[in-house]
C-alpha cells in the first residue's frame, strides 16, 4: 500500500463513542492519515480511547452537535495546511479503505466536493424503514436545495481546502448534512458522488437517528431559510 | 391631556352610571388601573436605566392601551366597528394571536444566534487546546497555527 498524502486530513466527530471509536482510529491510523477526533463534551472514555491513537484530539466542553464538532475539526485540519478535509463517523459504519476513493476526485482535481454514497456502494444491515427515509431525504434534498444526490445524510466526505473554507456549518445538530449540500449549490462547487459501504449493527442503529429525527431536521431547515 | 388623565376621566365618566353589574366592573376596573397606573409610574421612573428607548416607548404604550380599554370597555368595541370585526373580544384575540407568533418567530431567531455563540466559544476553547494522542513521536505535527485570513467567518 503506497502511504497516504499527508495532507488529506480525516475529521472524526465523536460524541460518546468510546466503545467504538478505537476500531475506527485503528482503521485510519494504520492507513497513515493524519487523524483530528472532536469529542464533542463525551460523558464517557472517548477522549481517552482516542488518546492511545496517534491521533490529534480536540474537546468541545460542551455537546454541540455533530455539525459543530466537524465545523471545529474543519478549521483545526485547515490550519494545520490540509489540502484535503475527510469527514468520517466515528462509530465504526464507514470503511478506511473507502477514504483512498472517496479522495481521489477531489485530489485530481475533477471535483471540490466528493460525496459518499452508500446506495450507489453498499448498505450492510441497513433497515428498509431507514431505507425509506434515506430515501425521502434525498426527495426532500433535491426540492430544498436543489441538489439531485442518492444519499444525503451520509457524513462520508472529502472536501478540498477552498471547499472547505469556504463551507461554513452553521447548524450544530444532524441538519449540517442537509446544509452542507445547500451551500455546495449555492456557492457553485463541483460534486460527484463515490461509492462507499456503511455497515449498520445494533449498536450503531440504537445509538444513532431515530427515523422521526428526519422530521425535525426539515424543520429546523425550513424554519432557518426564513429566519435572518 | 396624558395617558393618566384619559385614565381618570373615564373612570369618574363611568361612576356616574353604576348598576348593581357596574359596581362589580368598577371594582375590576379600580384594582386593575391602580396596578397599571403603578406600572405606568414605574416605567417612567426607571426609564433611565432602560437600554432601547423603541422597546420602552412600546412598553408605555400598551400599559396606557390596557388601561384606556379597562376604563372605557365601549373603546374596544368601538375599535372593532370601525375594523370591521364585529366584537370587542375579537380584536384583543386578533392582536394576542399576532403578538404571539410575532414574539414566537422572534425568540427562535434569538435561541438560534445564541446558540451559533455558544458553539463559536466552545469552538475556540477547543482550537485553543490541542492534544496529541500516543504513539506521536513518530509523526510530530506543527502546533495550531494561527487561521489564514485571521479568523473563521
Amino acid at each position: 500500500m503506497k502511504p497516504p498524502p499527508e495532507d488529506v486530513w480525516v475529521v472524526v466527530a465523536a460524541y460518546n463513542e468510546g466503545a467504538r471509536i478505537g476500531a475506527t482510529l485503528e482503521g485510519l491510523c494504520r492507513r497513515g492519515y493524519p487523524v483530528v477526533v472532536v469529542d464533542d463534551g463525551s460523558h464517557d472514555d472517548t477522549a481517552a480511547v482516542a488518546a492511545r491513537h496517534p491521533v490529534w484530539i480536540l474537546r468541545h466542553a460542551l455537546n454541540r452537535g455533530q455539525g459543530a464538532a466537524l465545523q471545529t475539526g474543519i478549521d483545526f485540519a485547515l490550519r494545520q495546511g490540509a489540502a484535503v478535509v475527510v469527514t468520517f463517523d466515528a462509530d465504526g459504519q464507514h470503511d478506511a479503505a473507502d477514504v483512498e476513493a472517496v479522495v481521489r476526485p477531489v485530489r485530481e482535481g475533477a471535483a471540490d466536493v466528493a460525496l459518499g454514497s452508500r446506495f450507489l456502494g453498499g448498505a450492510v444491515g441497513l433497515p428498509p424503514a431507514r431505507r425509506l427515509v434515506l430515501r425521502l431525504g434525498v426527495l426532500f434534498t433535491w426540492a430544498f436545495s436543489g441538489v439531485r444526490v442518492s444519499d444525503t445524510h451520509n457524513g462520508f466526505r472529502a472536501l478540498s481546502a477552498g471547499a472547505a473554507r469556504r463551507i461554513r456549518i452553521t447548524h450544530d445538530r444532524m441538519a449540517h448534512a442537509s446544509e452542507i449540500l445547500d451551500q455546495v449549490r449555492s456557492l457553485g462547487l463541483r460534486y460527484v458522488e463515490v461509492p462507499v459501504t456503511i455497515t449498520y449493527s445494533r449498536e450503531t442503529l440504537d445509538k444513532g437517528q431515530s427515523s422521526w429525527n428526519a422530521l425535525r431536521i426539515a424543520g429546523q431547515l425550513l424554519l432557518r431559510r426564513f429566519l435572518p | 391631556v396624558n395617558a393618566f388623565q384619559i385614565v381618570a376621566l373615564s373612570v369618574v365618566a363611568k361612576a356616574d352610571q353604576l348598576t348593581d353589574h357596574g359596581v362589580q366592573v368598577k371594582a375590576f376596573q379600580i384594582v386593575a388601573l391602580s396596578v397599571l397606573g403603578a406600572v405606568l409610574v414605574w416605567e417612567l421612573a426607571a426609564r433611565r436605566r432602560t437600554g432601547s428607548r423603541g422597546f420602552w416607548l412600546f412598553r408605555c404604550l400598551v400599559w396606557a392601551a390596557t388601561a384606556a380599554a379597562i376604563a372605557d370597555p365601549n373603546l374596544v368595541q368601538r375599535v372593532a366597528r370601525l375594523a370591521g370585526i364585529g366584537r370587542g373580544a375579537d380584536v384583543v384575540f386578533y392582536l394576542f394571536v399576532l403578538l404571539f407568533l410575532a414574539a414566537s418567530f422572534y425568540f427562535y431567531g434569538q435561541k438560534v444566534r445564541l446558540q451559533q455563540q455558544i458553539t463559536e466559544l466552545v469552538r475556540h476553547l477547543a482550537l485553543q487546546e490541542p492534544r496529541r494522542g500516543t504513539d506521536a513521536a513518530d509523526q510530530a505535527a506543527p502546533p495550531a497555527a494561527p487561521p489564514p485570513g485571521g479568523g473563521s467567518r
